[in-house]
């Protein structure tokens, strides 16, 4: 048995300790830190788009940036809402001291119950989700409510810097005819586009809006986006809301409605909320908690699934390095074969876990720091530690990995070469990949639908699906079966591999054919190594 | 005894690679295994060691059939030998004495030991894929060493040994003997087997065909007499149990005589026959040439033997 220890501890080291795996650690952290910057730097740097519109009917120009302008206000609110909740959340300030329209609505966009100062205040103007953007701009807008803000705080606040703009209207007459089309006009624009002209006012041109003669009265007739990035599809939405919107105010007006009733109208949003089946409606705490629910299957069917596989195929690399180094019988004449491919498949499950054991301790840690004082964090922390899916997490990546590694050992076992294995990992490698990635996102939408639960008893897959499936509760039998039948084929598979293991381990020139495995497993009694 | 083989076979299938096999080993003598490529000495040693089961027989070591416990006690250095090329010297040794039962401790201090024993100590921090090839070689050989083992098994020990390691190696087993370890080692080359053994193992195509001293495979060789003489001593066969003489070239003959010959009745009737005596006395064999007689490939000889 000390000779199964010492295999083990070997192995575990020879991946763990080397500077390859410690920077992996540091790495993933990494990773995420280029990730958020990476996001970071996308706002930083980005700038608004800009685009010259050209209206033939005279109707819409105004709209447009009308439009623009409330984008920009609905903006500035909603940082604005941002900035004070966070404040208020901290223990900063009195939210509710702000007063109307400065203090943050708790579910801005939809049309909760206003309360009657915020009623008094849409009787005046106008009624609506615009009530108290407009209220607020009246009233002195991101400066008035700094002011405010400043009374109430005894120390020194952030700053808070009004958004960027995310679209800006220009004015750039070339002085083209009335009566120019739309491709002569993408042409004058395009050295603009493509930055070999610059703006008056500087920057590039994202596009051109073209309105044509007898937009709006003739359904036929279509408004032009003319852009030399055809992937950018924001301005042309932007422009399509903003025209709807007025050509429906219009035909509303035209039908004999009141401009009152047509802001009312246009601002109705049905409210529909998802609640899980099962718990109280309006528990906002346990909404977060379905939320990150939601979400905790996924990243760890994500996590098991690549951990699962990627440790598993160390173990192909493992065995072939060992096998052509000819280091073999030197370790076969201390310890048996059977013990050294158990001690390197527990070695190899203990370097897959090492990582998310890690990781786990580091985010419990910092969750529980920041969990102390912060509501969410403190759910995220309770939801991880209490949930069921943690321990089962482990259990699949276990079996899934014994089930995938026995397999990459015995391949292993039987090839000289990497070149070898490839003839016979690769088929493999497809087989448990592919059908994984094309079935997620079903399992995903139907966790309990048919496909889900063939899948859940079919042991190269199961691992996953089960993870996926365990947060929509399943039927008991199935969750019970299906593992089951994993952990089965699990050790039969181990068995099945540890004969060809034995047989292949000692040989030289095996074939490295399916065939040739088969005739190892079958002739094993008188090849194997013991 | 430190090893018996009592009729031990091997088959893989229908190829029997050892048929029958029955020889031992004492405390303290040097045994040389010899055969050709392919005879079934790897296969007899992997038995040995509990690598592979033997179809048939009985192995023990030790005066025990627990070659499980029996071979933690052996050095066992095997023909396809290799190391772990990222780990360092002095770990090596270390990690193959810890799976002999060496506990951690104990088997870093002696791999210390015995780096520093066989002058290598400047390499105990340098990992094996950074070492020249003889000095791999020699972290090989030291690693079988790390549990002190009693008995040494070497398969092929000198292949790929350059001559000066060769002698180390040659150097290294008469110090071990001199330390009263019993030492089995495989070769095809009959100068180092010559030097070092006091018995040998021949085996050819699983079977053995010799067992015991050089002087008793010369006995099974062949009995021959060398004569020198400037005369043609062709005339003598016939007479005093002479059967045959065959010239060697440069005035040498070789006479071969009937078994229970007394050599002195011979050099009496040569003599007697009248001719000139330069020299006279048994064949010396070369261990080569027995094992090309005993265990060669040759149809005639194979007859002979």
């Amino acid at each position: 048995m000390s000779g199964l220890f010492e295999i083990i501890s070997h192995e575990y080291r020879k991946y763990v300790f080397t500077r390859g795996f410690i920077a992996f650690l540091f790495l993933i952290p990494l990773g995420m830190a280029v990730g958020l910057g990476v996001a970071f730097l996308q706002e930083a740097t980005e700038t608004a788009k800009t685009f010259v519109i050209i209206d033939r009917t005279g109707d819409y120009q105004e709209t447009i940036a009308e439009a623009v302008e409330t984008d920009r206000q609905e903006r500035v609110l909603r940082r604005w809402d941002d900035f004070v909740t966070g404040l208020a959340t901290a223990g900063i300030v009195d939210a509710d001291a702000l007063g109307y329209p400065f203090r943050p609505e708790a579910d801005s966009g939809a049309p909760g119950m206003p309360d009657a100062e915020a009623i008094a205040a849409s009787m005046t103007s106008s009624v609506g989700p615009s009530a108290r953007r407009e209220a607020f701009f009246e009233a002195g807008g991101l400066e008035e409510g700094r002011r405010r803000l400043s009374e109430l705080a005894s120390a020194d606040l952030p700053k808070i810097e009004e958004p960027k703009l995310r679209y800006r209207v220009v004015e750039l007459d070339l002085g083209l005819g009335a009566d120019a089309g739309a491709e002569e006009i993408g042409t004058a624009y395009a050295p603009y586009m493509r930055g070999d002209e610059d703006l008056p006012d500087g920057g590039r041109l994202t596009g051109v809006v073209l309105i044509p003669q007898g937009f709006g009265d003739d359904p036929e007739i279509s408004a032009v986006y003319l852009t030399d990035n055809l992937n950018d599809t924001g301005i042309a939405g932007f422009v399509r809301g903003a025209v709807s919107e007025n050509l429906r105010t219009r035909a509303f007006l035209e039908a004999g409605v009141s401009e009152a009733e047509v802001v009312r109208i246009t601002g109705l949003s049905a409210s529909v909320r998802t609640v899980k089946a099962g718990t109280q409606e309006g528990d906002e705490a346990q909404n977060q908690r379905d939320q990150i629910e939601r979400f905790l299957p996924f990243g760890l069917a994500y996590v098991l699934f690549f951990g699962a596989f990627s440790v598993g195929s160390m173990l192909l690399t493992n065995t072939i390095e060992e096998k052509s180094n000819k280091i073999v019988e030197m370790l076969l004449s201390s310890v048996s074969a059977g013990q050294l491919m158990i001690g390197k498949l527990i070695a190899l499950a203990l370097v897959g876990l090492t990582p998310m054991v890690f990781f786990a301790a580091v985010g419990i840690a910092i969750l529980s720091v920041f969990g102390a004082g912060d509501e969410f964090f403190g759910l995220v922390l309770d939801v991880v530690t209490g949930s069921p899916l943690v321990p089962f997490f482990f259990l699949y990546f276990v079996l899934g990995y014994l089930l995938i590694g026995a397999v990459y050992l015995g391949i292993g076992a039987m090839c000289e070469t990497i070149q070898d294995a490839q003839n016979l990992s690769t088929p493999l490698t497809f087989l448990v990949l592919l059908p994984t990635f094309a079935f997620v996102g079903i399992i995903v939408d139907d966790p309990n639908g048919v496909i889900a639960r063939v899948l859940t008893f079919i042991p190269l897959y199961s691992h996953v699906t089960m993870m996926l499936r365990l947060s929509a509760n399943p039927p008991v039998w199935e969750i019970i079966a299906g593992t089951a039948i994993l952990a089965g084929s699990a050790l039969l598979l181990i068995g099945f591999m540890g004969r060809i293991y034995r047989a292949g381990i000692l040989q030289s020139g095996g074939k490295a054919t399916f065939k040739g495995m088969l005739d190892a497993a079958r002739t094993s009694r008188e090849n194997a190594a013991r | 005894m430190i090893l018996t083989l009592e009729g031990v076979s091997k088959h893989f299938g229908a190829f029997k690679a050892v048929k029958d096999l029955s020889f031992s080993v004492t405390e303290g003598e040097i045994v040389g295994f010899l055969g050709q490529n392919g005879a079934g000495k790897t296969t007899t040693l992997r038995m040995v060691m509990d690598i592979l089961p033997p179809t048939k027989g009985r192995i023990e070591l030790f005066g025990s059939k627990n070659l499980r416990d029996g071979r933690l006690k052996v050095g066992f250095l095997p023909e396809e030998r290799g190391l772990y090329r990222k780990m360092k010297a002095v770990d090596t040794i270390a990690y193959f004495g810890r799976l002999k039962g060496v506990p951690g401790k104990t088997a870093k201090k002696r791999a210390n030991e015995l780096l520093e024993r066989f002058g290598m100590t400047q390499y105990a921090q340098n990992k094996i894929e950074t070492l020249s090839k003889g000095n791999a070689q020699k972290i090989q050989l030291l690693s079988v060493l790390t549990h002190a083992p009693k008995f040494l098994i070497l398969d092929e020990p000198f292949s790929g040994l350059d001559p000066v390691n060769q002698k180390l190696l040659e150097d290294l087993i008469s110090d071990l003997r001199k330390e009263g370890a019993t030492v089995l080692f495989s070769t095809h080359t009959m100068e180092h087997a010559e030097r070092l053994c006091d018995r040998f193992v021949m085996i050819k195509a699983g079977e053995k065909v010799f067992e015991g001293t050089i002087e008793e495979a010369r006995d099974a060789y062949e009995r021959r007499l060398i004569l020198a003489t400037p005369d043609d001593p062709q005339r003598l066969v016939g007479h005093a149990g002479i059967t045959a003489v065959t010239p060697l070239g440069r005035d040498r003959y070789a006479l071969s005589v009937q078994e229970g010959t007394d050599s002195q009745s011979v050099l009496a009737a040569i003599l007697a026959a009248g001719i000139h005596v330069i020299s006279f006395g048994r064949e010396e064999a070369r261990l080569h040439d027995i094992f090309f007689r005993l265990a060669g490939a040759d149809q005639t000889q194979e007859q002979a033997a």
